[in-house]
């Protein structure tokens, strides 16, 4: 099958029930994205399948095929952070990072649908789970990339 | 300086420093005086080749990157960015410039904080045997929030050193004296202005005879010490680039994946359906363990799948007919009985309470606890003809290095162990049963890198779990109720200590009366009481139990400032007031706590169906106070905000520390809320995150952070923000409700969170 991710073909033999997390893990080496449950619950495994927040572990490859996959290696331009990343880096939320590259593909798929979540939104719509507890900081980065847009508006 | 350390040329084990290594007469014994005694001492600077090694810390390139020899794990803590701020504050460069690697498993690295962390304080021999034990072995773990304790003279000392060494080769260039030089940012400079980076010096440098007492900075000369620094790995965290264990891929590698045996204890005996599953697509082979069946295939997907269809036969065992229920009636039972080992004895306890019988008296209780770090237990291992290589991400690799070397029968010599980063540790990473897994999986594959997987359901039964514990806590006031004459606590508990080291290093194994763990946090407390005993009895079953996050503390620190409470409402005090009164002889605390007090607006009130509990605990070396404000509607809980003061000491990088009590306090509340491993018939209840839940974003209260400005030696900060915070919350239930939550997890009393 073909798949499209960040932006580029590449083309595998699997089948086609396989999860999409092991595809890019094992099968394209793209390692950014995260094995933690595999039953969709803790969300290290999030990318985006046309811009949705997706976990990838229980999500079938073939199911993804004429669809744009975004994963965090696809986040970043060249060596510029993306916005969401920036603020991760600016206001030093990862600590061992592991859940972080789910947790920025969901906080960046939900700020492209809503720039300007409340607490509410923000609170029920990121469910991954952090086990070093940046949940603080998660929301401190991104009350800052919510008002510095609001700013350059 | 070896000669022949060119690019290219440094081969394993072959690299020797002349002279002293680190500086002789190190305060307190950190690292290194054991190896100074060395004349000469071979380190293989492995993974160091393009850079001088100024000594087996510091290497420099031409260019002038600068790289550190870290030989911790980084597992979030942020202790490689810590390291590098205090090598880096005196060498006089950006820490955030510095690249970190964690090099082999080699002496100058041990960790002696922590190797000694229970003989620091005896007159005997005992310190100075561990400390010369600890470099042979070497000693090389990261635990005990000991990282910045052992390196912060350490890591100074040996930037400086290269710092001197860089000024002796440029004035030998200059052919002026090094004292006129001054090293600023990557340069030493002439007092004309003349400026030669430590690139262009390093190879010079490297020559020169390091000082054994190089003169460090003083605190007002600090740069980056003390100050918020960004760490230096969290680029690389946010954009997938960080490597941790499950990311290492290997040319021409294949994946396992395990399904163990089901009940604790129990051995397998067969595979039923070997063959039937060897034929499975991908499959490559299936391996019979002790513990367990490997199915090694060409992906993950395949080889879990695969391993999740093998039908084990287990050799009959006990267990398999206990049940939780059965443990806690073992448990509750040895409660009454004297205790197996008396931790603390002042003065004369059983009279006094004999004397008088208007004691309060409580029975505490907390389970098995899970570590469930996001990052499952992974290991990938290439054995060859004579040699070894390990990509592993782990707390103590010393014993990866006996535990592999056993296994393949590959002298230590000729392995090597690359630690990459840790998806979490909290202690878990500290075992090796995945690596001796890997191993005997990756010999039977010979040639070929193997990586081996747990699921989350692996992990999650297979833990080294955090023990359960009952104490029975009796005190008893004075009159005035004023002070407390009498003061008993006595622990059921398994031993995680005994329990760890009979797995991983069984001659070590102590016995009960050396089970340091199972006590601390219940004795040295703060409080003046004028009569005390303290002790623990334990009990044995399969169920592997091993370190969680701050250890004993996490469940002492909720029994004592629990029950502390408790005296006070018996005492009709306010809890804040009551702990002040017995804190005379304890400053440092009454600060902490006071300060605790004044940041929550301890005596403003709360508004209806709200209120605050607070409690205070010592760990491994710093203090904590912790203030929690919650509401409470019905039976759900809304945690609302927790103000946090921390005492550790000399800081390295506060904003580090602010991360590390939010940390603490977040892994300590899902385990007051939440957490709780059951098993039934031998068998571990809970698989997932369902049955094991976790706190998220809509749980969490606002946490604020305070540090205590200290010149005091430096404390740790990984494990500290978590004793404090379960007793805190039960004390503010308490003030809400009425209700004395004595059993966690409170999700068993019908709380639910918000």
């Amino acid at each position: 099958m073909e798949l499209t991710i960040n932006g580029k073909q590449y083309k595998v033999e699997v089948e086609p029930q396989m999860p999409l997390l092991w595809v890019l893990r094992d099968e394209l080496n793209l390692t950014g994205t995260k094995f933690g449950c595999g039953i969709a619950f803790c969300g290290a495994c999030t990318v985006q399948i046309d811009g949705v927040a997706t976990r990838s572990c229980v999500f079938p490859a073939s199911a993804a095929v004429g669809k744009e996959i975004k994963t965090i290696e696809g986040l970043s331009h060249n060596e510029t952070l993306s916005k969401v990343q920036q603020a991760w880096v600016d206001h030093q939320v990862p600590q061992c990072g592991y859940c972080q590259s789910g947790m920025i593909m969901a906080i960046d798929s939900l700020l492209q649908t809503t720039p300007s979540p409340s607490a509410e939104e923000l609170e029920t719509s990121i469910t991954n789970i952090c086990r070093c507890g940046t949940y603080q900081r998660v929301k401190e980065a991104v009350v800052s990339i919510v008002e510095s847009d609001n700013i350059k508006e | 300086m070896s000669k022949s350390s060119k690019r290219g040329k440094i081969t394993r084990r072959a690299f020797i420093i002349s002279g002293s290594i680190v500086g002789g007469g190190l305060a307190l014994g950190l690292g290194g005086i054991a190896y100074s005694n060395h004349k000469k001492r071979l380190f293989s600077g492995l993974g160091f080749e393009d850079a001088q090694a100024l000594n087996p810390f510091i290497f420099i390139t031409s260019n002038n990157k600068v790289k550190l020899a870290v030989a911790r794990a980084e597992m979030g803590q942020g202790v490689h960015h810590s390291m590098a701020m205090l090598a880096g504050e005196e060498l006089d460069i950006n820490p955030e410039l510095i690249e970190v690697i964690h090099p082999q498993v080699e002496g100058p690295y041990a960790n002696i904080n922590l190797a000694t962390e229970y003989k620091r304080n005896s007159s005997s021999d005992g310190f100075h045997l561990m400390q010369k034990i600890a470099y042979v072995l070497p000693y090389i773990a990261t635990g005990g929030s000991t990282s910045v304790r052992d390196g912060y003279d350490h890591y100074r000392i040996i930037g400086a050193q290269v710092r001197e060494m860089l000024k002796a080769a440029a004035a030998k260039k200059w052919n002026t004296d090094k004292d006129n030089l001054l090293a600023e940012n990557g340069f030493i400079i002439h007092p004309d202005g003349e400026k030669l980076t430590y690139g262009e010096l390093a190879q010079a440098a490297s020559e020169i005879e390091p000082i054994d007492k190089p003169v460090l900075k003083s605190k007002d000369e600090f740069k980056w010490l003390g100050k918020d620094s960004k760490r230096i790995d969290l680029r690389s965290k946010v954009n997938g680039q960080a490597q941790f264990g499950i990311d290492v891929r290997v040319p021409g590698m294949k994946f396992g994946a395990i399904k163990h045996v089901p009940i604790k204890g129990a051995r397998l005996e067969r595979i039923v359906n070997a063959s039937e599953i060897s034929n499975m697509p991908g499959v490559s082979k299936v391996i019979q363990l002790d513990n367990g069946g490997v199915v090694v295939a060409d992906n993950t997907w395949r080889a879990k799948n695969a391993a999740n269809q093998l039908k084990l036969e287990l050799e009959d065992t006990e267990f398999e007919k206990t049940s939780s229920n059965d443990l806690h009636t073992e448990m509750t039972g040895k409660l009454e009985d004297d205790m197996q080992v008396v931790a603390e004895k002042k003065g004369k306890v059983d009279t006094v309470f004999k004397a008088n019988n208007k004691h309060v008296e409580a029975t505490y209780e907390v389970p098995y606890l899970a570590h469930a770090t996001m990052e499952p237990m992974n290991c990938t291992m290439l054995v060859e003809e004579g040699k070894v290589k390990v990509w592993v991400g782990q707390q103590a690799p010393f014993l990866v290095l006996n535990a592999v070397s056993k296994i393949t029968g590959v002298s230590k010599k000729n392995i090597e162990i690359y630690i990459t980063y840790l998806g979490g540790g909290f202690g878990r990473r500290a075992e090796m049963d995945w690596i001796q897994e890997t191993a005997q999986v990756a010999k039977e594959m010979k040639g070929i890198p193997v990586q081996l997987v747990w699921t989350r359901e692996e992990d999650m039964q297979n833990d080294t779990y955090r023990p359960p514990a009952i104490a029975k806590m009796r005190a008893l006031l004075d009159e005035d109720n004023n002070e407390v004459t009498a003061w008993e606590h006595h622990n059921v508990m398994q031993s995680a200590l005994r329990s760890s080291i009979r797995r991983n290093f069984p001659i070590m194994t102590p016995p009960p009366s050396k089970d340091v763990n199972s006590s601390e946090g219940a004795i040295n407390l703060p409080y003046d009481f004028k009569s005390s005993k303290i002790g623990f009895s334990l009990i044995e079953n399969p169920i592997p139990v091993g370190f969680w996050r701050s250890v004993g503390h996490s469940i002492n620190g909720f029994f004592t400032e629990s029950f502390i409470d408790e005296l006070a409402h018996s005492a009709n005090a306010d809890p804040y007031e009551f702990r002040r009164t017995l804190l005379v002889k304890s400053p440092r605390h009454l600060h902490v706590l006071n300060k605790a007090a004044e940041l929550s607006n301890w005596r403003t009130p709360v508004h209806e169906h709200s209120a605050k509990g607070i409690a205070l605990h010592e760990s491994f070396g710093s203090i904590v106070a912790q203030v929690i404000e919650i509401g409470v509607d019905g039976n759900m809980v809304l945690l609302d905000k927790v103000t946090c003061v921390i005492d550790c000491g000399k800081t390295v990088n506060p904003n580090n520390i602010e991360a590390q009590m939010q940390s603490g306090i977040v892994y300590g509340l899902t385990a007051a809320c939440l957490g709780e491993i059951t098993f039934t018939n031998g068998k571990i209840d809970q698989a997932n995150f369902p049955t094991y839940d976790i706190l998220r974003l809509k749980h969490m209260p606002e946490i604020v952070t305070h540090i205590v400005e200290s010149d005091e030696t430096p404390g740790g900060v990984g494990e500290p923000g978590t004793p404090p915070i379960a007793a805190a919350l039960c004390n503010a239930l308490y003030a809400a409700t009425g209700q004395r939550i004595r059993k966690l997890p409170l999700r068993l009393s019908g709380f639910s969170f918000s």
